[in-house]
C-alpha cells in the first residue's frame, strides 16, 4: 500500500474517532448550553436541569428536571418539567432540520402571575426583551392597542391574556426584518417539526387577583406540530383533555386541527366541550354582552363547529347550558326591557336552568358576541314570570276564580246561566240569556240586580264582590 | 513564508511526481469551491473531500488562496448576485438548489444564503472549466517539458535546498508528504 495513502487514512480515522468522542462527551453539554441560551434570550431567565443526555446513534435526547425560574422574582418557576424525551430523526438532522419523531413531556408546569393592574409576568418579560432588542416599548404598546384596543386596561385573566397576545403580535410586526442576502427555501418545509407529541399531567397555574382557572392534570396529544405550519404539508392536530380550575374543577375536552389556507393558518374546532364550569368564570367572556352579572351556576359548553384565524377572524358557535343559575343586575341598571331589573333577574334565577346559543365572530382578541334570540327569550321569560307573579298575587287577594276570570274563563263565574257546555261557534249569549226569566229589563239587571239575587246575581254586583278583599264572606259568589 | 515555500515545493513535486492529471484537476476544482464560498459548513465538507479523495492538497490550497483573494476583492458581489438570481428568479436553478438541499450531509450547507449558493455555482463553473485545462496542462508538461526541467541547473539547486529544509525523502524527488 502506498505509505502516503496510509497516512491519509490514519488521519481520517483519527478525525472520526475524535469526532465520535467529542459528540459523546460534548453534545449533551452543547444541548444544555443551547437550552440555557434560549432561556436567557427569550425568557430572560437562567435554565437549569438535572441532566441532559444525547445519543446520536439512537437519536434519543433526554432532559431531566428542567427548571426555569420566574424572571420577575416569583416563587413558582415560570416553566418546569420532570422529564423531556425526544426521538430525533438523524437523516433530517443532516438536512439542517430538527424533526422529532416523538416528544414526550412528563408533568410540565407553567405559572403565569397577574399583578394588581392585570399585567402578566410573561408580558413584562417580553417588554424587557423588546427593550433590549431596541424596540421602543411605547411603539409596541401603541401597535398592540391598535390590534386589540384594550391593552393595559384589563384586570381579569381573559383580558390579561389578550393583552399579552396583542403584545406578541405587535413585537412580531415591529421586529427586525429578515436579514438581507437570504431567501428561505420554503419547499423544504419548516426547520422544526414534531411528528407526535405526548404530554402528561400538564399544569398551568394562573395566580392573581382575578381568580382565573388554571389547567390541571391535562393530557395533550398532538401530531405534525411545526415551527411554520403554513409550510407544513401535513395538518397539525391537537387534542387536550383535563381539568380547569382548582376548587371545583371543570372537565374539558378540546380537539382541533390547523390548516393552512390562502397563505394563513386556520384552526378548526372539531370538538370543544366543558362540563361543570362555574358560571362566574364566564363573566370575563360574556360579561360585556349579557345584561346582568353571572353570580353562580354550573355551566356546560359545547362547540361542535367553528374556526379561528389569528389574528383577524373567528367564527365559533357554542351552546351553553346553565343549571342552578343566579344572576344579579349590573350596577346602575334599573330596568331591562321595560321590566324592573332586579325582579327580572330574580325570575331568571328562579327559573334555574336555561340554554343559550352564543356565536363569536370577529378578531379573536376582541370577538363580537352574538347571543342570538336570548334577549327576546329573556324578555318573554321575564314577562311570563311577571304574569305568573301578578296572577299569584291576585289569587292571594281575590281567590282562584278571579284568576280564572282574568284568564278568559269568564262565563264559568256565572253559575246556572252560562256554563262550560256552551257550544263554540254559537251566538254569544246575550244579556237576555242571563235572565232567569224573560221579563226583566237587562239594564235593570246591570244597575241593580235581579229579583232573585240569590240565584242569579247581577254582573255588576258580582264584580263588586270581586273587588272586596279575600276573606270577606261577601267576596265569593255563592254557588248554587 | 516557510509554509508558502513548502506549498510551492509540494506543487512542484506533484507536477513532476505521481499525482495523476485528473487528480490535479479535481484539486483545482475543490480549491475553486473553497475559495469562492464563505466560511461555514461547506468549508468543512470540502475539506473532508480533500482528505477522502487522493488529490494534491497543496494544489487545492494554493488554488483556494488565489480565488479567496479574488473573492475578497470583487467576486463576492458577483457570487451574491448570482445566488439571489438563482433562488429568486430562476425556477430551474431554484429546483436544483432545493434538490441539493434535500440530500443528507449536502443539506447541511445553508443554500438559502445568496453568497453560499452563488459561490458554489461560481466555483463549479470556474472549477469545471479549469480542471480539464489543468489536467491537460499537466499531461502536456510531463510529456514535453519535464525532462528538460528536471535536468536543469535550477532544479538541482532546489533539490539541494530541499535536503536542507525538508530532509531526504524516499523516492528521489522532493515534495510534500500529502502529495
Amino acid at each position: 500500500m502506498n505509505p502516503l495513502r496510509a497516512v491519509r487514512w490514519k488521519l481520517l480515522a483519527g478525525l472520526v474517532v475524535v469526532g465520535a468522542a467529542a459528540s459523546w462527551l460534548g453534545l449533551p453539554a452543547l444541548l444544555d448550553r443551547a437550552i440555557s441560551l434560549w432561556a436567557e434570550e427569550e425568557l430572560l431567565s437562567r435554565a437549569s436541569s438535572g441532566g441532559v443526555s444525547l445519543s446520536l446513534l439512537s437519536g434519543r435526547c433526554t432532559i431531566e428536571d428542567l427548571h426555569i425560574p420566574d424572571p420577575q422574582g416569583g416563587s413558582e418557576p415560570l416553566l418546569a418539567a420532570d422529564r423531556l424525551e425526544a426521538d430525533l430523526s438523524l437523516a433530517d438532522l443532516l438536512r439542517r432540520r430538527v424533526v422529532v419523531e416523538v416528544l414526550r413531556v412528563e408533568r410540565p408546569r407553567a405559572t403565569l402571575v397577574q399583578d394588581e393592574e392585570g399585567r402578566l409576568n410573561v408580558e413584562e418579560t417580553r417588554k424587557e426583551k423588546a427593550r433590549r432588542e431596541g424596540l421602543d416599548p411605547r411603539e409596541v404598546a401603541r401597535t398592540a392597542r391598535e390590534l386589540y384596543g384594550k391593552v393595559e386596561e384589563g384586570r381579569d385573566w381573559v383580558q390579561g391574556i389578550r393583552s399579552f397576545l396583542a403584545h406578541l403580535q405587535a413585537e412580531e410586526r415591529l421586529g427586525p426584518e429578515r436579514p438581507a442576502g437570504r431567501t428561505p427555501l420554503t419547499e423544504l418545509g419548516p426547520r422544526f417539526v414534531v411528528r407526535k407529541l405526548e404530554i402528561s399531567r400538564l399544569h398551568v397555574n394562573l395566580d392573581g387577583p382575578s381568580g382565573a382557572p388554571g389547567i390541571r392534570e391535562t393530557a395533550v396529544a398532538g401530531q405534525e406540530l411545526s415551527s411554520d405550519p403554513a409550510r407544513h404539508d401535513e395538518h397539525t392536530g391537537l387534542r387536550l383533555q383535563g381539568l380547569l380550575g382548582r376548587e371545583q374543577p371543570a372537565a374539558f375536552w378540546l380537539q382541533a386541527r390547523l390548516e393552512p389556507r390562502d397563505g394563513s393558518l386556520r384552526t378548526h374546532l372539531d370538538r370543544a366541550e366543558l362540563a361543570d364550569l362555574q358560571a362566574s368564570h364566564l363573566q370575563p367572556l360574556l360579561g360585556a354582552t349579557l345584561p346582568f352579572n353571572l353570580d353562580a351556576g354550573r355551566v356546560a359548553v359545547r362547540a361542535t363547529d367553528g374556526w379561528i384565524r389569528t389574528p383577524d377572524a373567528m367564527d365559533v358557535t357554542a351552546t351553553i347550558l346553565v343549571a342552578g343559575l343566579k344572576v344579579s343586575p349590573k350596577p346602575g341598571v334599573a330596568s331591562l326591557g321595560g321590566f324592573p331589573a332586579d325582579r327580572l333577574c330574580r325570575a331568571l334565577s328562579d327559573a334555574g336552568t336555561f340554554e343559550l346559543e352564543v356565536r363569536l365572530t370577529g378578531p379573536p382578541l376582541a370577538p363580537r358576541v352574538d347571543l342570538g334570540d336570548f334577549t327576546e327569550r329573556l324578555m318573554r321569560m321575564g314577562a311570563a314570570a311577571f304574569r305568573k307573579e301578578a296572577l299569584r298575587r291576585l289569587e292571594t287577594r281575590l281567590g282562584p276564580d278571579a284568576v280564572h276570570l282574568l284568564e278568559g274563563g269568564g262565563p264559568a263565574v256565572l253559575p246556572g246561566v252560562l256554563t262550560a257546555e256552551q257550544p263554540p261557534g254559537d251566538e254569544a249569549p246575550g244579556l237576555g240569556k242571563l235572565l232567569p226569566s224573560g221579563d226583566t229589563n237587562p239594564l235593570d239587571l246591570l244597575r241593580g240586580g235581579s229579583e232573585n239575587e240569590q240565584e242569579a246575581p247581577a254582573p255588576l254586583k258580582l264584580l263588586e264582590r270581586l273587588r272586596r278583599p279575600a276573606g270577606d264572606p261577601d267576596s265569593r259568589p255563592r254557588d248554587r | 513564508m516557510l509554509t508558502v515555500l513548502k506549498l510551492l515545493r509540494s506543487i512542484w513535486s506533484n507536477l513532476n511526481g505521481d499525482a495523476t492529471p485528473p487528480a490535479c484537476g479535481a484539486a483545482v476544482l475543490i480549491g475553486c469551491l473553497l475559495g469562492l464560498t464563505p466560511l461555514g459548513v461547506q468549508t468543512v465538507l470540502l475539506a473532508c473531500l480533500l482528505l477522502v479523495f487522493r488529490v494534491p492538497v497543496s494544489l487545492a490550497l494554493v488554488t483556494c488562496a488565489g480565488f479567496k483573494a479574488l473573492d475578497l476583492l470583487a467576486v463576492h458581489q458577483l457570487a451574491e448576485g448570482l445566488g439571489a438570481w438563482m433562488l429568486e428568479e430562476g425556477a430551474v436553478t431554484r429546483e436544483a438548489v432545493v434538490a441539493l438541499a434535500q440530500l443528507p450531509v449536502v443539506g447541511l450547507v445553508p443554500f438559502g444564503t445568496h453568497q453560499v449558493t452563488g459561490g458554489v455555482a461560481l466555483g463549479l463553473l470556474v472549477g469545471l472549466a479549469l480542471a480539464p485545462a489543468v489536467a491537460v496542462g499537466v499531461n502536456a508538461y510531463r510529456r514535453s517539458l519535464k525532462e528538460r526541467v528536471t535536468a536543469s541547473t535550477m532544479y538541482r539547486r532546489m533539490e539541494k535546498l530541499n535536503r536542507i529544509f525538508g530532509g531526504a525523502l524516499k523516492g528521489g524527488s522532493f515534495g510534500g508528504r500529502l502529495s
